[in-house]
């Protein structure tokens, strides 16, 4: 357990900025400032949020332990985004701004329009995983405002076609043997669920009947109890179920209540959600056998080990598993395109360097797609495992993630959940 | 033998007072079309000088006029995100202003405030960016919306009273915020409207002179506000609905002296809620974007905490409650969730200490000198109390 | 409808009731609107979590793992709870009611410090516990019944068993003690209770600690389903003050009426296809202000029996 989380952050970004305070007043050099818009006081997003501060004060760190960038030191700048609210995400951008930030370095927001609006005029370097359409969309209609804004992942639809690749591959390999073709979808109404419900009945409907979505059952956040859900699922019978919900309390009470009453035979796949710290713990057990995915996950070869064991040390506990990687690769795409032009104030040579990077982090291979300004995911987009973000599956085996797809990632195949 | 203490006896010796020829008659300047002065001079002579002196006897107007001005003179010099603080705070103090009017003025303890703001917004909004309206119009469609919905609303508040009347009304905040949620054709965007056209240039927007031009209407949101709250406090229908204010007793008696003081209120209500309808239709300019936020509960209770720590039912309140509140959530970003616990524990404070808010010190304090000079005096007289108020005699649990 | 459903609408309706009854109760006696009682809802909960984690390796050391360390464990998570919960209501009346029951505005002012309580509190235990959501431990155990070809789920029956024992307890407390007898009179006329010598004062505290703890049972059962979150009080308390409304405030029996009613109503319309989960709020706020336009004062609530 990960207990009192928070003031362990707080307490070690506080000794960060004694550290920095000592180390700017040796070298006497401004420190180069990443801005970190984070929510912590909203009702949604603070546990992801706290993923991606930890893993970007992480790759801080490190880097100023190597005598920073430049020569100069690196400075976190962490405000508190009302990420819901139009004048909450304006506010919040716009304080980073100003406080002098060379670049922005953000989990997700829930409406992007006014943060990427915000950060647009200035031409500030502006990094985040928002894994949604809109931006792709926004970026679309105006490529040179937003030229400075980076998706670093992709966009939420591929989850709906590697979700579908993945369960033919996963029967063409013989390691499960579906009892129906029939996928029953529960999904959430926030616009990232909804968007993957789509595409993922959009890519079933183009396998010729090897699967077909029979059933679709509408949950809306706060979920109190699953029972009546459960009880759908059971009616539906389905071979596989796919849980649209990306809230991970909510999923492990899904977990619980679910392993008690299963659907037999079916494969259950949670949207991202377990990949927060909580899912485990709260899960207690009851996760055994069920398969998640992300397209913007920590890696489990030799970097991505590398990285969780650094990471379990500094922050003992179960690990998040998506945005932890994200923060950690994002501060170290800036430092390096900061490297390489020389000036950090200088943001569209800084923003010309990361729209042609080519970087491999511990989420994958980093490469912007010009078309959307966001990354490449594998094997959604491109066949070669190193030319992209691969679009991994966890399984929860003896209580731990682990990969279980693309094949070139796996740690380990496929296991029978205990109800199958 | 006793000593004797003198008291002196004279009246605000520190108040500066004009001192005008007596001889002269007073020409006093008059509102065009009413018999209403500008400012409440009053004058008197001094008994032992016999000099006419000349004071304000009501300074308000003088303190909202150098308060403002300052605002609008010193907001241009600040930084961007400064000046969108202070836009925001306008939009906010509007809300309030026009939310104290339902609850304060027209006594409706009704929670769909923000629900009105944002119905008239997502209609203005919509009827811009899926009819194709140009944005003037939102200026329009946002008050004939709030008109509709603030007349629909009202219709059971004669029937309902307090708690369940605020029930009801929140309860139709919850069913709009569902509502847009659900629909499908906003689903990109989580429930917003965005890319709504506006009177801020597309090249301008959030940029200086963007900030500024939003920031002029916003001020002209805010005296716009200030002026209607003027208008229906200080002519007929705010004493109307004055002599009905306070309980059962002065509802009757306002209906036996001839007043249908229902009605005036549904008018208070009903012109309040196309206001806000334009304060939406603002929103959705000033932000190009609306989102379901606007109807949950967190921001209304957010409004609400202004409204309180200020002085529920005062125009002062309202406005000083939304510039406390606004730059402690929006300006101490930084701090994280401490700056949420800070309007807490301010408004705990105010509210176990000040009876009316924080615009209410004033006449919270001059009452309890009143009383603690009343019992001073009691102590005095040698009669042995007679002069005692009674306000002096507090009841040990009732 | 078969018996899988009445048995979620029960469940549902068992929480919602305690939350009620808490609200509704305090109205009419001491003449607040508890805004606090989310607060106080997620207190209760953390502590049992905390109080809980610290004594399962006592208890698992003593008791090993016999149904003994289980029923102990059940009673330190339930009696944390309470403790909780009635110490959150002596803070509320130390703060809420003392300073300023016999002021100007006492109903509004002590509902705006109830609300900034509930802000405060929320916020506070944010910000020293973390974002993450912490499991009680389950102390009916995980599993389920088979009854006549229905599933029960050994929380949703605890909770249902559990709420109704707490109620009849609660309601028999205020039927035949002393102190109820002085607290149903001051819920019937407050001013004639002050006349016949029933402080206001002393009367206060126990209600408040009283309506605390069932918010602390409240915590306990739910999170036998969920999880303990700061932001875990913010539904059981909109839950509880609309039921609490549309009972009647100060109405008992029409508070339980309501939290069946309305119970019942969220289960139906769960599983109706075409309205599904995602609109259960709304059928549920439609309901009550249908309610409240046809009755004005609520289900229970006679024009003249609630207080004004």
């Amino acid at each position: 357990m990960f207990k009192q989380s928070r003031r362990l952050f707080l307490r070690s970004s506080a000794a960060m900025g004694v550290a920095l305070s000592v180390a700017s007043a040796a070298a006497a050099l401004e420190p180069i400032v990443i801005g970190i818009p984070a929510a912590q006081s909203g009702p949604v997003g603070v546990a992801d949020h706290q993923d991606w501060t930890n893993g970007a004060m992480m790759a801080i760190e490190e880097l100023n332990a190597n005598g920073g960038v430049l020569g100069r030191p690196l400075e976190a700048k962490i405000i508190d985004l009302d990420m819901l609210s139009p004048e909450g995400n304006v506010a919040g951008f716009q304080s980073l701004i100003e406080a002098g930030a060379h670049a922005i370095a953000s989990a997700f927001t829930i409406i992007p329009q006014p943060a990427m609006d915000t950060a647009a005029p200035s031409g500030i370097p502006y990094v985040h995983g928002n894994t949604s359409t809109v931006n792709v969309d926004l970026y679309k209609g105006d490529p040179h405002k937003y030229r400075n804004v980076f998706q670093l992942d992709v966009a939420e639809k591929w989850y709906g076609s590697g979700f579908v690749r993945f369960m033919s591959d996963l029967k063409a390999s013989g390691q499960w043997k579906p009892k129906n073709n029939k996928v029953h979808i529960v999904q959430g109404q926030i616009s990232y669920t909804q968007l993957i419900s789509q595409a993922t009945q959009e890519a079933v409907a183009q396998t010729d009947g090897e699967w077909e979505v029979v059933s679709i059952t509408d949950i809306q956040f706060p979920v109190q109890d699953w029972a009546p859900v459960i009880r759908a699922l059971q009616e539906t019978d389905a071979g596989a179920i796919m849980i649209d919900h990306w809230v991970a309390a909510e999923l492990a009470a899904f977990a619980q209540q679910y392993a008690y009453d299963p659907v037999p035979g079916a494969l259950v796949y949670l949207q991202y959600g377990p990949s927060q710290p909580e899912f485990l713990d709260l899960a207690a057990g009851a996760g055994e056998g069920m398969v998640w995915g992300t397209v913007y996950g920590v890696y489990a070869d030799e970097s991505g080990t590398a990285f969780r064991e650094k990471y379990k040390d500094k922050y003992p506990g179960t690990m998040g598993m998506v945005y932890t990687g994200g923060g950690y690769d994002a501060v170290n795409i800036l430092a390096d395109a900061w490297e390489s032009v020389g000036d950090p104030s200088n943001f569209d040579a800084v923003g010309d360097y990361i729209r042609n990077i080519e970087y491999r982090g511990i989420n994958g291979f980093y490469k912007i797609d010009p078309e959307t300004n966001s990354g490449i995911s594998y094997p959604n987009m491109v066949d070669d495992p190193e030319a992209g973000q691969a679009h991994l599956f966890f399984q929860v085996q003896d209580d731990e993630h682990r990969i279980i797809a693309p094949s070139p990632f796996a740690e380990t195949d496929f296991r029978l959940a205990p109800w199958m | 033998m006793t000593v004797k203490t003198y008291y002196k006896v004279r009246r605000r010796p520190w108040e500066y007072k004009l001192s005008p020829d007596g001889k002269v008659a007073r020409n006093r300047l008059r509102l065009p079309f009413t018999r209403r002065h500008f400012l409440k001079w009053r004058d008197a002579y001094n008994p032992k000088s016999l000099k006419r002196e000349r004071r304000l006897a009501d300074k308000k107007p003088l303190w909202w006029t150098i308060g403002l001005l300052a605002f609008v003179v010193v907001t241009p010099f600040l930084s961007n995100s400064m000046i969108s603080i202070a836009a925001i705070f306008c939009i906010y103090a509007s809300i309030n202003l026009l939310w104290t009017l339902i609850v304060g003025t027209a006594g409706i303890f009704s929670l769909a405030t923000l629900a009105i703001v944002g119905v008239s917004g997502y209609a203005a909004a919509a009827s811009n960016v899926f009819l194709g309206l140009p944005w003037p119009f939102i200026l329009l469609v946002g008050p004939m919306v709030g008109f509709v919905a603030g007349s629909i609303l009202a219709a059971p508040s004669t029937r309902l009273d307090g708690l369940y009347y605020a029930l009801l009304t929140m309860g139709v905040a919850e069913i709009c915020r569902v509502f847009v949620t659900q629909l499908r054709s906003l689903t990109q965007t989580n429930g917003a409207i965005t890319q709504v056209d506006s009177f801020i240039p597309e090249d301008w927007f959030l940029q200086r002179p963007g900030l500024l031009l939003g920031f002029a209407g916003a001020f002209c949101l805010l005296l716009g506000s200030l002026l209607l709250w003027r208008l229906i406090n200080s002519e007929r229908l705010g004493l109307l609905l004055r002599t009905a204010k306070t309980g059962r007793e002065d509802e009757a008696f306002a209906e036996a002296v001839g007043i249908d003081f229902r009605r005036a209120r549904l008018t208070v209500f009903v012109l309040s809620s196309s206001a806000l309808g334009l304060v939406g239709g603002f929103y959705a300019m000033y932000f190009k974007s609306i989102s379901p936020n606007i109807f949950s509960l967190d921001q209304l209770l957010l409004l609400f905490a202004m409204m309180v720590i200020g002085g529920l039912g005062r125009a002062e309140g309202a406005v000083v409650g939304a510039a406390i509140v606004t730059l402690i959530d929006k300006g101490f970003i930084e701090i994280g969730p401490l700056r949420i616990i800070l309007v807490a524990a301010i408004m705990l404070v105010v509210t176990i200490f000040a009876r009316e808010g924080l615009t209410g010190v004033r006449d919270q304090f001059r009452d309890f000198r009143k009383r603690k000079s009343g019992e001073r005096r009691a102590q005095r007289t040698e009669k042995g109390g007679e002069a005692m108020p009674e306000e002096a005699v507090e009841v040990h649990d009732k | 409808m078969d018996l899988g459903l009445i048995i979620y609408a029960l469940n549902l309706a068992s929480i919602y009731a305690l939350m009620a009854i808490g609200i509704s109760i305090l109205w009419s006696s001491v003449g607040m609107i508890n805004m606090a009682h989310g607060a106080t809802f997620a207190t209760s909960g953390y502590a049992a979590w905390f109080v809980s984690g610290a004594l399962k390796p006592a208890i698992a050391a003593t008791f090993g793992k016999t149904v003994m360390a289980s029923v102990m464990m059940a009673s330190v998570v339930m009696l944390s709870a309470v403790l909780a919960g009635a110490f959150c209501g002596a803070v509320i009346y130390a703060l809420a009611f003392l300073p300023i029951h016999d002021k100007p505005n006492y109903s509004v002012r002590s509902l705006i410090i109830t609300l900034a309580l509930n802000i405060g509190v929320v916020q506070s235990l944010l910000w020293y516990f973390g974002p993450r959501n912490r499991g009680l431990p389950k102390v009916f155990g995980f599993g389920r019944w088979e009854l006549l070809d229905t599933k029960i789920r050994y929380d949703q029956a605890g909770t249902i068993v559990g709420a109704s024992l707490v109620m009849i307890l609660t309601l028999a407390w205020l039927r035949y003690s002393r102190r109820g007898l002085e607290v149903r009179a001051m819920m019937q006329n407050a001013e004639g209770a002050a006349y016949s010598g029933i402080s206001r004062q002393a009367t206060a505290l126990p209600v408040l600690m009283l309506t605390g703890a069932l918010a602390g049972v409240a915590a306990a059962l739910l999170s036998q389903t969920i999880f303990v979150s700061p932001t875990a009080g913010v539904i059981p308390l909109v839950k509880g003050l609309t039921i609490a409304l549309l009972g009647g405030l100060g109405s008992v029996s029409g508070a339980v009426a309501a939290a069946i009613l309305i119970g019942f109503l969220e289960a139906i319309v769960g599983v109706i296809p075409f309205l599904g989960q995602r609109y259960v709020m709304f059928a549920t706020f439609s309901f009550i202000i249908l309610v409240l336009i046809f009755r004005p004062r609520g289900i229970g609530g006679l024009l003249d029996n609630t207080r004004e």
